[in-house]
């Protein structure tokens, strides 16, 4: 199997949580699909693809209601949970087909993150299981670099080592004392979302302070990285 | 009434409608033909604005060019809160500057790049772009951090400002300049917010938010 369709079977984090808010869709991508995320009001979280099944307009520019996404453009409601279409503007008094529905992944939440499978049969018992007691998640760093290449800069040049058997896309910092953890989201070819979870912080009043140290190092080996992919 | 010289497609025109709509200041659109007409560089709107730049306001009399120089002068004017340009607070108006400022460079790039992509103007689009996703990565980290501390706005305060008036706009077009802004979800969460402000209206390309959640 290659590389491509063994990533596809497997689950990445694509957002934080807590920054999937109410009433805002979230705009993502994972190795070339687009997946538009939201959260309805009773608290799940539903992960689409980022394509209205009418004409295709991006569903992520839509209307999270709360209860259903609406479509900017013809205005489609499509429901949580199931993404079955419920009303057709243009057909006021008419049920929508049954057929007419939006594609869902697989979606779970754990440590902290959203995670995603693009996968026809998703099984949630496979989101990978990562040592760590408790943690803090950290500001998600947005690099424009593939995802071997983010994988190769961080091992061999900022201390990380693969974390699970499951390929490079989870490292940890390596040497003795607690972990860093990063997860690394392939996009697409051309740019990769590096997730972080940092071991929990024992007092609340430092927790900015150490989230803005952490953010600045990520970010720098970003840069690093960055500059090695140009 | 304030003559707004206007032109419907152009962000730097729709941040006065926005900020008069949500102020509620009445004005009257005297629309200028930007585009084929080029009428901006006609020697009748010369004598208004030398500059040959949209937009100008005429408040009884009172010319003023530059978007941001009118944000300022409207919120001093028409503002009976004061929140919206905080006179007498000397950080916040440093801010405000700042983020002013940066509007100025997200115009020379997102908005260059839209310029570019849809009016076919002459610009090197791949530096406009670049420059566009540099200042977009430093405002979702500002934003980000402003969220950790409890702040919806750019400014730090609890009500919004001009300064995010002045930067929303070209913000929300930049991907018809072909910017893309998936990799910005702090500023996403922050568009939200702008689209949520009382008040607020849309222009072609700009839409509105869903309702927010009841608490
Ligand atoms: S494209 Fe979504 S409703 Fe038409």
């Amino acid at each position: 199997m290659s590389d491509a369709e063994e990533a596809i079977r497997l689950w990445f984090p694509v957002s934080r949580c807590e920054e999937i808010v109410p009433r805002n869709v979230v705009q993502t991508e994972l190795l070339g699909q687009e997946a538009a995320l939201w959260r309805d009001d009773l608290g799940f979280v539903n992960a689409w693809e980022n394509r209205c099944p009418h004409r295709g307009v991006r569903l992520s520019i839509g209307l999270n209601t709360g209860s259903e996404l609406r479509c900017q453009y013809h205005g489609w409601w499509y429901a949580s949970i199931t993404g079955q279409c419920t009303y057709i503007p243009a057909h006021p008094g008419q049920k929508p087909p049954n057929v007419i529905k939006t594609k869902r992944y697989g979606c779970a939440e754990q440590y902290g993150f959203i995670w995603i499978n693009l996968g026809d049969q998703p099984d949630a018992a496979a989101v990978p299981v990562l040592q760590l007691d408790s943690y803090t998640t950290m500001r998600s760093v947005f690099t424009q670099a593939p995802v071997d290449l983010v994988a190769q800069s961080l091992i061999e040049a900022h201390n990380f080592e693969p974390a699970t058997s499951a390929g490079n896309y989870i490292l940890e910092t390596t040497g003795p004392g607690e972990k860093s953890v990063l997860l690394l989201q392939p996009m697409n070819a051309e740019q990769t979302v590096i997730h972080g979870l940092i071991p929990s912080l024992v007092r609340d009043a430092d927790r900015l302070s150490v989230l803005r140290q952490f953010n600045g190092r990520v970010s720098e080996m970003r840069d690093a990285i960055e500059r090695a992919a140009a | 009434m304030i003559k707004l010289y206007d032109f419907e497609l152009s962000g730097n025109c729709y941040k006065l409608r926005l900020l008069m709509g949500i102020l509620g200041v009445p004005f009257e659109r005297i629309a200028i033909d930007f585009y084929p007409g080029r009428e901006h560089k006609s020697p009748w709107f010369l004598k208004i604005n030398p500059l040959g730049q949209l937009p100008v306001i005429d408040d009884h009399g009172f010319i003023l060019r530059d978007a941001q120089a009118i944000l300022v002068y409207l919120a001093c004017a028409y503002d009976p809160s004061g929140l919206w340009y905080p006179r007498d607070d000397a950080r916040m108006l440093g801010r405000i500057a700042m983020w002013l400022g940066c509007a100025d460079s997200i115009t020379a790039t997102a908005s260059a790049a839209r310029l570019h992509d849809s009016l076919f103007y002459d610009f090197d689009i791949d530096k406009c772009r670049a420059g566009a996703h540099a200042l977009f990565r430093v405002l979702d980290e500002h934003l980000w951090f402003a969220e950790q501390e409890g702040n919806d706005w750019l400014c730090s305060s609890k009500h919004p400002t001009i300064a995010d008036i002045a930067c929303f706009p070209y913000v929300m077009l930049s991907e018809e300049g072909g910017v893309s802004r998936l990799p910005y979800p702090a500023v996403r969460r922050w568009t939200d917010r702008v689209k949520r402000i009382p008040g607020f209206m849309v222009m072609p390309g700009i839409f509105g938010a869903s309702p927010a959640a009841s608490e």
